[in-house]
C-alpha cells in the first residue's frame, strides 16, 4: 500500500516527441476529421508552422514513461489501479515536430474507505510538460486509485 | 503564435452541437492503445478481460476523453482552450454509441477577456454517463 512517504517522488517522467505519425495515429483513433491536425496547408492557414496535436496529446507519453515497475516501486499494486481521469491546463498548442520534457511527481496520498469495505488509496500526480526552451506548455493533474483488497 | 481560430461568440446556457460517436469497435480501441502506448490487456485481450470477470474488453477512459475533445476543440477553437478536466464515471464497451453534450455554465471577465467554463457529458445509449468533463477557455 502506498503511503505519504512517496510524496515528492518521481511518478514517471520522460522526454518524448510529438511527431507527425503519432499525432496522426491519435487523430485516427479519436476519428477527428478537422484537417488542421494532419494537413500542413490547413495548419498554415490556421496560423501554425506545423499541424497541432489534439487536446489530449499528453497521453502520447505512454510509450516513453516507465510504467508498472515504477508504480510498484511506489508501493502500488498494479492490478488494483484505476484511472479516475485527468485535468490538463494548456499554455499553448503543441505542434507536430516538437520535443517535450515531462516531469511527473507524486503530490499527495490519501486513504479513503471504499464503498464495499476495505481501504482505497488515492495517489495524486502533477506532470509539468516543457518544450525545448524549458517553457511550460501544459500541466496535467491526475489521480490513480488503488482499490481496496479483494 | 497567430491563430486564425478566433474565440467563439458564446453566452451562458449555449449548448455545443451534439456529437454522436460509434458504435465503438475493438479495432478503434486497439488503434488508441497503439497511439498512446497503454497496453493494459483489459482493453484488447478478450480472454484476460473475461477471466477478470468483465463481459468483454472495454475502452480506455482516455479514448472517450479524446472523442469528447473533438467537441470541445471544435466548439471553442482548440487554441482558445485553457483547461480540460475529465472524470471517468463509467466503462465504455464495444458496440456503445456515445453522445457528447456541452453547455456554457459561467463566463467571467479576466483582464478584459471573457473566460467561459463549460460542462460536458458523454452518455452511452443506455443513458449511463461515462465521462463528466469541464473545459475552460476564451470566448468572444
Amino acid at each position: 500500500m502506498a503511503d505519504p512517504s512517496i510524496i515528492g517522488r518521481d511518478g514517471g517522467s520522460a522526454d518524448f516527441p510529438i511527431d507527425r505519425s503519432k499525432v496522426r495515429e491519435l487523430v485516427l483513433a479519436i476519428e477527428e476529421t478537422d484537417p488542421v491536425y494532419t494537413d500542413l496547408d490547413a495548419a498554415r492557414q490556421a496560423g501554425f508552422e506545423a499541424p497541432p496535436a489534439p487536446l489530449t496529446w499528453p497521453i502520447l507519453i505512454g510509450h516513453w514513461r516507465p510504467g508498472r515497475e515504477l508504480l510498484e516501486g511506489l508501493g502500488l499494486d498494479y492490478g488494483r489501479l484505476l484511472n479516475g481521469g485527468a485535468r490538463w491546463e494548456y499554455v499553448r498548442p503543441v505542434l507536430a515536430g516538437e520535443e517535450i520534457r515531462a516531469t511527473r511527481t507524486v503530490t499527495d496520498v490519501k486513504q479513503k474507505d471504499g464503498k464495499r469495505g476495505g481501504t482505497m488509496t488515492l495517489v495524486e500526480f502533477e506532470t509539468v510538460f516543457r518544450d525545448t526552451d524549458s517553457e511550460v506548455v501544459a500541466r496535467q493533474f491526475d489521480t490513480l486509485i488503488e482499490t481496496g483488497g479483494a | 503564435m497567430a491563430s486564425q481560430l478566433a474565440p467563439t461568440a458564446l453566452a451562458v446556457g449555449d449548448q455545443a452541437p451534439e456529437l454522436v460517436v460509434g458504435p465503438i469497435t475493438r479495432t478503434q480501441v486497439v488503434r488508441f492503445a497503439g497511439a498512446g502506448g497503454d497496453f493494459n490487456p483489459m482493453h484488447h485481450d478478450e480472454i484476460v478481460a473475461t477471466d477478470a470477470g468483465f463481459p468483454s474488453v472495454f475502452a480506455h477512459g482516455q479514448l472517450t476523453a479524446g472523442l469528447l475533445s473533438r467537441q470541445v476543440a471544435g466548439w471553442l477553437g482548440f487554441p482558445n482552450v485553457h483547461s480540460y478536466d475529465v472524470r471517468f464515471t463509467g466503462q465504455v464497451w464495444p458496440g456503445d454509441v456515445l453522445t457528447c453534450r456541452g453547455e456554457v455554465e459561467d463566463i467571467q471577465d479576466e483582464g478584459g477577456r471573457r473566460i467561459a467554463r463549460c460542462a460536458f457529458t458523454v452518455t452511452r445509449q443506455t443513458g449511463d454517463i461515462v465521462v463528466r468533463a469541464t473545459a475552460t477557455g476564451e470566448v468572444a
